[in-house]
């Protein structure tokens, strides 16, 4: 860690976890029902045509990102940059309200399942403001507390969710895999796009990417967690596909609970009660890793002091807890926000690089001063 | 004789002193002594030479030369009655034999050849100095005690290296207590140094009686329940500390060394586990860092399942928990607290009971409270196995002041639980690991291996490696040279046809 | 300072406080831990176990019985006579009575599988005649699990399949197998008894099976450890007419472990499947009381046996297809063969489908063993 700077850097191997969480949200816990709709069985195919295409745009991002000078090389310079001062801030706003949504997606359904599984009669609000606290505390603590926040999310879902399930061995059917490629081209392109949902965060790397230490060398990491969230999310799909059939998944809202329902260990049964407390680990730092970009953009944004923004952010999630109720409420908002996210991450970024490309700058050769004073250069 | 005098601002003329590496340190003495008018400069470690002998010999040599003579230096040395006394012009040996107790005589200006004499060390411990808090079964047991250049002298007789450079400073207006930083120069990294220096002149304390208190004063974080420093009685705990990079700071009137930047794995390792192989060592800090995780949240966990997830119950043990808790008046949570609050009134009146006392009420509280309260259906027995199990769990830990964080952290999360069942526990566990997140021990991350994470220094954080894999220092100390010896090893290779 | 510590006190006080009347606690509830539907008069009749743990070490069973119109009120009924709070997370066991199962299992299922505190891994039986009887047989074992460790303890070392929520539910909504459940019933000495199995088609119960017949379906759907069967082998004329009515000539085989694989030799709607099991086994006891058999003797025994396995379970594949129901799961295994596949043309032929089962038998040499 280098404390002699004034800027925070992290190792590349905190990179794997920042975008594993990115990558893996709460969604996890309810695709395969989501892929009722489109392919059914065959979502495998469309999880690993969803994992190419997402590959493809983290490579755009770290090339787009890598050809801006090293202190600009974060999303709200590059905004300003490409679109001028006015453009530039619209899209910087739309941005940060783009993560804030994300952050509150994540707190919003998470909030909404522990009500229905763990806590039927407890009072929403509560519950809610206990966990904003706790988002507060872990983001006013700036990235280094946000990034650890992913490191033990990230190996928690990793060692203790994820070799449980295979215990679930004895009661799959194979047989329910097959026969492959039962569906039309149209259902599977149905499905990638609802897995291209699911990976929509991580637009969190082009805000992060200033702080990595070696930002060249960390593409491997960045694919590392990239197939690592391909083989989670495959696993999951794979053994919900065997365990229930076709009729039975449609009664289920949230194959990957009923699951992990039935592991029995020596001392504990129905996992899923301590499985889905637990998660909270990942799921906090999936909404904070959202907060804490949301922040940063709006201090480059507008300068205006991160601890503000965030008090604003927390009341606004607070507020935000009463008017979205039911879960239709909850299922419109996450549909605005997969929305916004295809446009964002899947149409702009690719847009984006190709300027990159053609553009050929990188400090400001178009006049715009330095952010940090620095000495304008090119950069291959 | 000239009285003392620190002289560690004397520049010698001549370009290179073989005593200047020693100069850096403040328990360096050089000073004058005149013998038949001829000035002669005496070097010597205060804290490895027993000032009265060292007064002896100085007034007895001071008798012995007649003063009118011409002396030089083999005449001086003709008259030293100490055996294996001798004269040489070695800068090497000239300092190795200063660290081990040697006085050092040469004349004013001239620095080539010198007298050495070995002196008799300090015995100076107190008449036991056995470790009473800090246990081990194998390795030294030797412990400090309240007298400052007792301790600073144990630590000297093992390191006997230049590198290791002592300051002392004086804090407390009222005590005006020396207060001794320790730490290896080319191997700690100057910025600890200077930030554990600034931070100890920024106080301003009336009286320093413990180190304990200025580990609280310069701690970067003071809400923490957490250790930030580790706080040590024993040496070889120190000198391993000093040998990796860390900075060690002794007060005077203390028996106990702080050393810092920790992490919070260095509360769980134990001396023993380098002196046990290391499949051993690793097994043993394993089963620690399992006793705390269940310590923390054993007794969470059980209120958790009895108030809100009674599915969770296994159906062989469903009978088995129901019949306990039969006519207990109380829900689980009250149960709870109100034995861990036993427990913590039986740990508080342990440790200020007179010694015959302690054992017979240690009986009445333990076994015979222990039963009346089942039997008088006011708790279930299984919580009162749980309950002592994690308190006891809870002292797995070889650094006191971890098991009282440990100890006081089990509260919230049983009220949590209380609140929340599961979640509860879950709301609990995430504030904690924010909590180490942020934890910086001075300057330097406290949840280092783990966050930031490095590879490299896992292998002696959760398991100890073998001797051969710890070549390098820890990097989260930023030490300046990072090798700490050659792992050579004779292989044995066994040829399947031969014996 | 202070205002702030008083508000973190208000807000601690606010959260203690809140949870006060949430909470299920494992003393203070009944926990329901078999439960039992009978069909009365057009009427349910919904009965239950609850565990009774006053005593150490020793538990206990309480009954307790509600009327309804409809399956889906019965358990909020039943909190009417309860004076704790009735819970069902712990459910473990359900009796379905005859009439009731004649008449349709559907809404329980369905009232089964949207409530995610029921566990999956609940046992389901069907009783001959009333349920109430069978569970009320139980009570004196004074072991509200009784039931459960019956069908449980059958599945994993004898002839019975392996039963779970999971798995009824699994082919309550599959288009392409069938349910069954097991049997109980009442025996002279009024103690309880697994009898068979019974198949449902849809939601209805139509067909009952031997006990001979639930170990040929056991062979046929899953993978079967410690079933026991007892078959007559060839003897000459004489010999037969003689021990006609003792044991002498049956064999005790035990079967080890065994596979099944299925194959599909013709693509069309009327297709042909085949079948084939292999099936370890050791010889508990030969028809000529003796222990020892020789090499030769054994693979006699063998081909005997296989012959009288094979005629077994093809007989029963007929049975159900005369009835209609597939129990074994032949329409999912044609499922995951065809694109498209289309259960009704499936059904509409499955009667005049060609399905044949084949037995491969290893029989080894049992020591010295009763």
């Amino acid at each position: 860690m280098n404390t002699s700077g004034n800027r925070y850097s992290m190792s590349p191997i905190h990179l794997y976890f920042v975008l594993y969480v990115s990558l893996v949200g709460v969604g996890l816990m309810n695709f395969q029902y989501k892929m009722l709709r489109g392919a059914e069985k065959d979502g495998w195919i469309s999880i690993l045509a969803a994992a190419v295409l997402i590959s493809i745009i983290l490579k755009m991002m770290f090339v787009l990102l890598s050809r801006q000078s090293p202190g600009q090389s974060s999303l709200v310079h590059i905004n300003q940059r490409y679109w001028g001062r006015i453009a530039g801030s619209v899209l910087n706003w739309i941005f940060i309200l783009y993560f804030l949504l994300g952050a509150f997606v994540a707190y919003r359904s998470y909030i909404h399942i522990i009500q229905l599984w763990i806590l039927p009669t407890q009072n929403n609000l509560l519950l809610g403001i206990v966990v904003l606290l706790l988002v507060y505390y872990c983001v006013s603590g700036g990235i280094q507390s946000v990034t650890g926040m992913c490191l033990w999310g990230t190996i928690f879902i990793l060692v203790f969710v994820f070799p449980q399930t295979f215990l679930v061995t004895s009661y799959l059917h194979p047989r329910n895999l097959l026969p492959v490629l039962d569906h039309n081209v149209t259902s599977l392109w149905l499905s990638t796009r609802d897995m291209l949902h699911e990976f929509i965060g991580c637009g969190t790397l082009l805000v992060v990417y200033p702080y990595i230490k070696t930002p060249g060398r960390s593409l491997k990491w960045a694919y590392l967690a990239l197939a690592t969230a391909t083989i989670v999310y495959l696993v999951f799909f794979i053994y919900s596909f065997m365990y229930f059939n076709h009729g039975q998944m449609k009664e289920h809202l949230w194959p990957t609970l009923s699951l992990i329902s039935i592991i029995e260990m020596p001392l504990i049964q129905r996992m899923e009660y301590l499985v889905l407390s637990f998660w909270l680990l990942k799921v906090l730092s999936i909404i904070t890793l959202g907060l804490w970009a949301a922040c940063h953009c709006l201090k480059m944004e507008r300068s205006i002091k991160p601890s503000l923004g965030l008090k604003l952010a927390i009341v606004l999630f607070a507020v935000l807890l009463f008017v979205v109720k039911d879960t239709v409420d909850i299922d419109m908002v996450t549909e605005l926000y997969t929305r916004t996210g295809e446009i964002l991450i899947l149409l702009y970024v690719p847009l984006l690089f190709i300027i990159s490309l053609v553009r050929k700058n990188m400090g400001g050769s178009d006049g715009h001063e330095d952010m940090l004073g620095q000495p304008k250069g090119e950069e291959a | 004789m000239n009285s003392p005098v620190n002289d560690n601002q004397h520049k010698s003329n001549t370009p290179h002193d073989p005593l200047d590496p020693c100069r850096r340190s403040d328990d360096f003495v050089m000073s004058t002594m005149t013998v038949s008018g001829l000035a002669f400069e005496v070097c010597y470690y205060k804290t490895l030479v027993d000032s009265h002998l060292l007064e002896v010999a100085i007034h007895s040599l001071q008798e012995r030369i007649p003063s009118s003579e011409e002396v030089n230096l083999h005449d001086v040395l003709s008259h030293i009655p100490i055996e294996e006394t001798k004269v040489t012009d070695q800068d090497e040996e000239m300092v190795q034999s200063l660290l081990q107790g040697s006085l050092l005589i040469r004349p004013c200006g001239q620095i080539h050849e010198v007298i050495l004499v070995p002196m008799p060390g300090k015995e100076g411990v107190r008449s036991d100095n056995d470790t009473e808090n800090e246990f081990s079964v194998i390795g030294p047991k030797v412990g400090f005690v309240e007298a400052l250049p007792v301790n600073l002298h144990l630590i000297r007789t093992q390191l006997r290296t230049p590198n290791l450079i002592i300051k002392e400073m004086t804090l407390g207006s009222l005590s005006q207590s020396q207060v001794a930083i320790l730490y290896m120069d080319g191997i700690a990294h100057p910025e600890n140094v200077s930030r554990m220096e600034d931070r100890l002149k920024g106080i301003d304390f009336d009286a320093v009686l413990d180190t304990s208190q200025l580990d609280q004063l310069i701690a970067d974080n003071s809400l923490t329940p957490f250790p930030l420093f580790t706080t040590t009685e024993r040496r070889d705990r120190v000198i391993y500390a000093l040998i990796t990079g860390q900075v060690a700071v002794i007060s005077e009137g203390s028996p106990s060394f702080i050393t810092g930047p920790s992490t919070l794995f260095d509360f769980f390792v134990s001396p023993e586990d380098y002196y046990l192989p290391w499949a051993l060592g690793s097994f043993f800090r394993l089963i620690r860092i399992f006793g705390v995780i269940f310590s923390l949240f054993a007794s969470a966990l059980y209120v958790a399942l009895m108030t809100f997830h009674y599915e969770v119950i296994p159906k062989e043990l469903l009978g088995k928990l129901i019949s306990s808790r039969q006519n207990v008046p109380f829900p689980p949570f009250v149960e709870a607290i109100f034995l861990e609050t036993t427990i913590e009134f039986l740990r508080e009146a342990g440790a200020r009971l007179p010694n015959r006392i302690g054992q017979t009420l240690g009986i009445v509280g333990g076994i015979i409270l222990g039963q009346a309260a089942v039997e008088a259906a006011l708790t279930s027995n299984v919580l009162i196995i749980i309950v002592s199990l994690s308190a006891l769990a809870s002292f797995v830990t070889p650094i006191y002041k971890m098991s009282n964080a440990i100890r006081f952290l089990r509260f919230p999360i049983i009220i949590l639980a209380a609140i929340w069942g599961a979640f509860g526990i879950a709301i609990g566990l995430c504030f904690l690991l924010v909590h180490l997140s942020r934890l910086k021990s001075l300057g330097s991350p406290y949840m280092a291996p783990f966050y930031p994470m490095r590879f490299r220094d896992l292998k002696d954080s959760l398991i100890r490696a073998s001797y051969e894999q710890t070549v390098k220092r820890p990097s989260y100390l930023r030490p300046l040279s990072f090798i700490r010896y050659k792992p050579g090893r004779i292989h044995q290779t066994n040829q399947l046809d031969e014996e | 300072m202070t205002r702030r510590s008083k508000g973190i006190l208000a807000v601690m006080a606010m959260l203690l406080l809140s949870s006060c009347q949430d909470t299920s606690i494992v003393n203070e509830i009944s926990l329901v831990l078999t439960s039992a539907y009978d069909l009365k008069d057009n009427q349910i009749h919904n009965s239950v176990l609850i565990g009774e743990y006053t005593e150490k070490d020793k538990s206990d069973v309480e009954l307790l019985e509600i009327d309804s119109s409809n399956s889906f009120d019965v358990m909020p009924r039943m909190n009417m006579q309860a004076k704790e709070p009735i819970e069902y997370g712990q459910l473990r066991m359900m009796v379905l009575g005859e009439a009731y199962a004649k008449r349709g299992v559907g809404d329980i299922l369905s009232v089964l599988a949207h409530n995610t505190r029921v566990s999956r891994r609940m046992q389901f039986a069907v009783a001959e005649g009333k349920a109430l009887d069978i569970i009320k047989a139980s009570i004196p074992a004074h072991d509200p699990l009784y039931l459960m460790k019956l069908i449980e303890q059958n599945g994993n070392f004898a002839n019975l399949p392996h039963f779970s929520l999971h798995q009824t539910l699994f082919q309550y909504f599959s288009k392409g197998q069938d349910i069954y459940l097991p049997r109980l019933r009442l025996n002279d000495q009024d103690k309880i008894m697994l009898n068979g199995l019974v198949v449902f088609k849809g939601e209805k119960a139509v067909l009952q099976l031997t006990d001979e017949e639930g170990l040929c379906l056991k062979l046929l759907t899953e993978d079967a450890k410690n079933g026991k069967f007892l078959a007559q082998t060839d003897q000459e004329g004489e010999a037969k007419k003689q021990a006609a009515n003792t044991t002498d000539n049956d064999a005790l085989i035990k079967i080890l472990s065994s596979s099944v694989k299925h194959r599909m030799v013709s693509d069309t709607p009327a297709a042909t499947l085949d079948s084939k099991i292999h099936i370890r086994a050791s010889v508990i006891k030969a028809s000529r009381n003796d222990f020892l058999l020789s090499g030769q003797e054994i693979k006699e025994l063998e081909a005997e046996m296989k012959r009288h396995m094979e005629s077994k379970i093809n007989q029963l594949i007929r049975k159900c297809q005369r009835e209609n129901v597939d129990p074994f799961g032949f329409g999912e295994y044609v499922r995951s063969r065809t694109h498209h596949w289309n259960n009704e043309a499936f059904y509409k032929n499955y009667g005049s489908m060609d399905i044949r089962a084949h037995v491969e038998l290893t029989l080894i040499q049992d020591g010295i063993q009763e």
